[in-house]
Formats: structure tokens, sequence, C-alpha cells
């Protein structure tokens, strides 16, 4: 919860499996390895993981204690991911997310990965959506098979009649990775083109677009200003504010400049990242002065914060905030908090809540 | 922060002044997937441009470490480059001392270009700005 008693909403956050026994093809490595790259490129002093950490089949019980006791997170959205074409287990499998929905089930929402080219992605896209926490799907850009990147566009013929069954599904929110190149998959697929035709063809659907302002912003800013159901989903792109500050306020001003406060939302991205930094970082962060009297970037106001730390995913998600709030008044994690927070340890320090002999790494 | 290689920049040798005129006919190939190809020294891509002698090191400074062009750009360099008067051996490095290329490094002609089709692209799209919709309200 914010100071301002607004609640803090964490729009993705996931258990990893970075096991080498998940490893499925020779670039899951990679993609191990760069991901803490990513995390200690991205996260400030005291908050990239140790490798003992970072290493390991990551549990709902620790993602738990990681959102709700080492940082201000009220609310979180589970996304599952789909690279089984990497990991055996898709790098962030779905049953943790139903365990972790099972344990947490006022303070959690879950995106449930498909894979577009299973034959019946349709009907699991259906079924999934039926499930009680489940509140939207999550998309890559591409898979890799038989030695090939296949485009994943929203625009591909695998993928469009996909859009039609979540259209008429019980969900009415597709998150899909985008901005972010993987392994060798190409650029071109990292870009928002395509959903900006799907957001145009579904009006009833709304399109998350997961990473937006780390690159592509002129192209995500069109997107945004242009389709009223197009969202900017700032998982790692939020740690900028602090590591990356000039970038994260160019980014920032772009979708404010442009579209406004109403379609921006806050994510913390654990396990991968610590998601207490950039809460901090945006509740305290001001536009510099240079951008706002060279590109005429707004002030960013407190109210737009709790919109982007919060209210905005709130209103995506359906859930209204009084109640979410009575939900979890006096639960497991509020207790605990209390109780941190009566010896001046809340949040508690970054990962000293995980089962292994936490540490951050040595900067 | 490092500065980029620029267009305009002048040098002590001719062979290095040709060498950067050589590189400004090298495409990124990134951008020739769109309607406005770029030329890698346009973009802020060379880090450095080293002679000793007949022989030439280049460094670039890739928009991504994990650019998967990388060997396609090198390829040409090396060819375009090689065959300069003067030159006998070209090596291309990529920068990995953890500089990040950002858009400053793109000359000021290109930067300029690039946002004016992002207006005029706006306006053929119709949006005015959130901001200046919110101040009329």
């Amino acid at each position: 919860m914010l100071d301002s008693g607004a609640l803090v909403v964490d729009s993705v956050s996931h258990c990893f499996n970075h096991t080498p026994e998940n490893h499925k093809h020779p670039h899951a490595q990679r993609w191990d390895d760069e991901t803490y790259d990513l995390g200690a490129k991205l996260l400030p002093d005291g908050y990239v993981p140790s490798e003992q950490v970072f290493y390991r089949d990551h549990q709902p019980e620790e993602l738990a204690r990681l959102l709700f006791l080492e940082s201000q997170i009220d609310y979180t959205v589970y996304h599952s991911l789909p690279l089984d074409d990497y990991f055996h287990d898709g790098y962030v499998s779905r049953e943790k997310g139903f365990e972790f929905l099972e344990q947490n089930p006022n303070r959690s929402s879950m995106y449930v990965d498909i894979n577009p080219l299973e034959d019946d992605a349709g009907d699991q896209i259906e079924a999934f959506a039926r499930r009680d926490g489940v509140e939207g799907i999550k998309f890559y850009p591409a898979r890799y098979q038989n030695g090939n990147d296949l485009s994943l566009q929203l625009t591909e013929n695998s993928v469009w009649p996909l859009l039609e069954r979540i259209a008429d599904s019980e969900v009415d929110t597709l998150a899909i990775h985008k901005f972010i190149p993987f392994a060798t998959a190409p650029v071109r697929y990292f870009t928002p083109d395509d959903v900006e035709d799907a957001a145009n063809s579904f009006p009833d659907l709304n399109f998350e677009i997961i990473h937006a302002g780390f690159s592509f912003i002129e192209e995500t800013v069109l997107a945004m200003a242009s389709h009223e159901n197009v969202y900017a989903n700032l998982e790692n792109t939020a740690c900028l504010v602090n590591t990356r500050p000039k970038k994260f306020a160019r980014a920032l001003g772009e979708m404010l400049y442009w579209a406004g406060p109403d379609r921006i939302v806050y994510a913390g991205g654990a396990t991968a990242l610590h998601p207490q930094p950039p809460i901090e970082g945006i509740w305290n962060f001001e536009m510099p002065e240079e951008l706002r009297a060279g590109e005429d970037y707004p002030e960013v106001t407190k109210e737009d914060k709790e919109k982007i730390l919060g209210g905005n995913a709130l209103r995506l998600l359906g859930k209204d905030p009084e109640q979410i709030k009575k939900d979890i008044e006096g639960d497991e994690w509020d207790q605990r908090r209390e109780e941190l927070a009566e010896d001046g340890e809340y949040p508690a320090a970054a990962w000293s809540t995980y089962d292994t002999q936490a540490a951050p790494a040595d900067d | 922060m490092s500065s980029a290689i620029t267009p305009d920049q002048s040098f002590e040798t001719e062979l290095e002044a040709a060498i950067r005129d050589e590189l400004m006919e090298v495409l990124d190939p990134c951008s020739c997937m769109s309607e406005h190809p770029v030329n890698i020294v346009d973009l802020g891509l060379i880090e450095a441009i080293a002679v000793d002698e007949a022989d030439v090191e280049i460094t670039l400074l890739l928009t991504s470490q994990r650019c998967t062009y990388f060997l396609d750009i090198n390829d040409e360099i090396r060819e375009r480059v090689g065959a300069l008067p003067g030159v006998e051996t070209v090596e291309v490095h990529q920068d990995t001392s953890g500089e990040i290329w950002t858009r400053e490094r793109m000359s000021e002609a290109e930067r300029t270009a690039r946002r004016q089709r992002f207006y005029d692209q706006m306006e053929a799209a119709g949006i005015t700005p959130y901001a200046e919709r919110s101040q009329s309200d």
C-alpha cells in the first residue's frame, strides 16, 4: 500500500524455474543467464539476487513472501509462460500459478499462457478462462520449432482466430510479450504493429503490451493514442526509473503526453526482479524540468502515480479497490506486515524471506 | 558517456575520413525493414575508427548486445573498408564494455527527421495529444 492509502497492484509476477533440469534446448541456459544479467543491470545496489537465490525453481510460497513482505504490493497478477520450446515447464508453470491463486485468492489473479500452435488452443482458452481467478490470456510473439523461429504475431493465420475465441470467452484481456527480443527471434516480431491491427478489429478486448517503453516507444504511443483498448504494462521498464531515469522519463513522458495516465500499469517482474525499487522510484518520480520544457511532457501528479501503481490495473481487472481493501484487511500478510512494521522492518530486506541462505549479490 | 562518430566529424587523416564515408554506405539491417533505411553512422553505431598504417579496427556499439545482424554488418564493413586504397586488414569489434546505445547517439539530422515522421504519422491518424485535450477540457 502506498503512503496515501492507495493499493499497489503488480501487473506481472512469475515463479520462474531456472534449474538445469528444466532446460529442454541449448538456448535455455542463455535465457537463464540473460534474465539474470538483465536484473543485474536494472536493479539498484542491494536488490540483485545472489546466484544461489536466482538459479532455482521458485515456489509460490516464496513469491508470496517476496511480494507481500518485501514490497508494498497488495495484489498481483501471475503470468504463466508458454516457453515449452525451451523449458520443460514453459519457464513459469501454470501449475504453480494455480497453486499461488489458491493460496492467495484475495490477493491475486492469473493470466494463463497459451501456445497458439497447439491444435486445441481455442478450447484451452475457453476452459482456462472459466476458472476462478483467471482474468486474461498470455501470448508470446515467436516460437522456436524444428530449428526455426516461427512468427506468432497476432495477425498470423494461426493466431488471429484465437482472438475471436478470447473475445467469446469469460476473459477480455490478452497480454503479449513485446519490446525485448529473445534468443534468435527477429526484432520485427517485437514491435507493436500487429497489436494495433488486433485492437482495431477487437474493440471489446483489452491488449496489454508487456515491457512497454523498453523500445519502440513511438510505435507504442501511436498504438495507445489511437486505441482505447491498448494498455502499456511496465514490466522491466519500471526498473529504469532507478537505473536509467532519463530513458524512463522519456518513455513515461511520451505515454502521458500522447495517451494520458489511465492505461499505464506498473509490474514488478518477480521472481526475476525485485519488485520494490520501482514502486519507490515511481512514487518519488518527478519529470525532469528539461523534458517538461523541451518536450512538453506533463508533470506526473500523485493521482497519476496512484493510477499507474494500482488504480489502472484494478479497473482493467474489473476489481473494486474498496472491496479488495476489505478482503485483505487482517489477513495473514496484513498481520505479518504489521509485525514487521512494529520492529521497523517492513518492507523486509531484499530476498531475506527466501528459504535459501539469501543475500543480495555483491555489487 | 562515450559519443559516436558523427557524419560531419573531422579527422586527422584522409583515410579515417574515407573510412567514415564508406561506413555511411552501410545500412542498418533492421531499418531496412522499415520505409526509412538509415546508415550505421547516422544511427550512432560507430564507437571508434582506429588506423595503424594499413591496419584498420572499427568498434561498433550496437543497439542491442544480442543483435543478430552483427555478422551481416561486419561482412559489409570489411568488404567496403577493405577495398579502400591503403587498407590491408580490417577488423570489426563489438563494444561489450557495458556502454549502452541511446537515441542521443543518432545524428541530429536523423533524430529530427525521425521525430518529424512520427508527428506526421500522428497527424495522419488524426490524433490530438492527451495533454492538449486535457488542457482544453
